[in-house]
């Protein structure tokens, strides 16, 4: 009987945060057919989520294109493949580690900030004093972050497919004796336009998940300090989850 | 006989279970000051959420200037919300902006220059701006800037 009540509080629990992220998205849409934009605060974010996440970025792609390539030479190198180093790596980071990666990093930092300072906001009603100065809050706090993070991760992925595939290319070459124009041949001979294209998709719809569940989260805290800590932390959790999830779904949709 | 500036009839609110608001009745007219007072959990807060839009009340009626504000879009009350002042219980500065941002966010929000409204306010009832470089506010908004203090609650 416990079992089946606490099941049912599980469902009840994921279908209100479903709900809320819908509704979210809803009034998002809606709110962004009429002016005001705040243009100027998404700017504002874009550097928060795009130049600040820089650094964390660059050293992800730099060792998960390293140790790519480390480990399919020593995989390629039991049949004698080991030309196609170049090619796993730039595939892999081109179409999923890239956008996973990325996102995965980016909804650690900025889906916990999103949440974070909305729920403090919220808690210390912060919220509801924009709505008493004519403000409305969803517009001016949710719209510039979301949109931020939509434009931001195609960005931040991009860069990081190249330095992956360059991460690749200092170990093949300088560790690992492979000539640097085989390398960057066999990197671009199978690629195709729909590689890149696919991930930056990917990159932009984890942008709008990180941005929708950590902005969510925050806005509808409750609970006091307390309830800003789990609110965060449901963020990450939630974005990692859906982005792995998304992926899967896209991956399916864009290949098959 | 003048018409109330606030008029709330019936006004009942519940959060789950727990019923806050049963039939609240009151009604403030022009230049009139009504204190509400209560225990802790009383409701006092939730009623004041519930004038301003805030909340959404589950029955009755709040009349504003007589129009039903329970009626009105999100839209509709964001404009009625320039007649409306509210202070808060644990002040809801902002404080991730400096205190002259939040003396003149009603300003930057209508889309006056920076460095206009950094030094003009509406004064209060008239809606005309009024400087304040000069006055001992201004002084102190510019030396707390100038001392590098953001968003604390209380000026110096």
């Amino acid at each position: 009987m416990k079992f089946l009540q606490g099941l049912g509080f599980l469902l009840e629990s994921i279908f209100a945060h479903v709900g809320m992220y819908a509704n979210t998205l809803a009034r998002i849409v809606r709110a962004m057919a009429t002016p005001p934009w705040y243009a100027k605060l998404a700017l504002q974010q874009a550097e928060e989520v795009g130049v600040q996440s820089l650094p964390v970025v660059m050293m992800t792609a730099l060792f998960t294109g390293m140790v790519l390539a480390l480990q399919s030479y020593i995989g390629f190198h039991r049949f004698g493949a080991e030309s196609m180093v170049a090619t796993v790596v730039s595939l892999s980071m081109l179409r999923e580690l890239g956008p996973v990666l990325v996102g995965l990093m980016v909804a650690g930092r900025v889906g916990a900030s999103f949440a974070a300072e909305l729920g403090t906001m919220r808690v210390s009603e912060q919220i509801d004093a924009l709505w008493t100065l004519s403000t409305d809050p969803f517009r001016y706090l949710i719209m510039p972050r979301i949109v931020a993070a939509i434009l931001m991760m195609p960005l931040l992925v991009a860069l990081a497919d190249a330095i992956g595939i360059f991460g690749g290319y200092v170990i093949s070459v300088h560790f690992l004796d492979q000539t640097p124009a085989v390398y960057i041949e066999n990197s671009t001979m199978f690629l195709e336009l729909h590689d890149l294209f696919s991930g930056i998709v990917k990159a932009a719809v984890f942008g709008g998940i990180i941005g929708l569940v950590g902005c969510s989260e925050g806005f509808h805290c409750s609970g006091g300090a307390q309830g800003v800590g789990k609110a965060t932390t449901r963020a990450v959790v939630v974005s990692a989850m859906s982005i792995l999830i998304f992926d899967y779904i896209l991956t399916a949709w864009m290949f098959q | 006989m003048s018409s109330p500036k606030i008029r709330v009839c019936g006004v009942k609110k519940s959060f789950n279970s727990k019923r806050v608001l049963d039939g609240v009745n009151l009604e403030v007219m022009p230049g009139e000051s009504l204190v509400v007072i209560g225990l802790s959990g009383a409701g006092k807060s939730v009623l004041m959420k519930c004038i301003l839009g805030l909340l959404r009340p589950d029955g009755g009626q709040i009349l504003v200037d007589g129009e039903d504000w329970c009626t009105l879009s999100r839209k509709e009350q964001l404009e009625r919300m320039r007649r409306i002042g509210m202070v808060f219980q644990g002040s809801a500065l902002f404080d991730s902006l400096p205190v002259w941002k939040n003396v003149a966010f009603s300003l930057l929000q209508r889309g006056e220059k920076p460095s206009v409204a950094r030094t003009r306010q509406p004064r209060a009832g008239t809606g005309r701006p009024a400087r304040y470089g000069r006055s001992h506010a201004g002084r102190a908004f510019r030396r707390y800037d100038q001392e590098g203090g953001t968003g604390a609650r209380h000026l110096p």
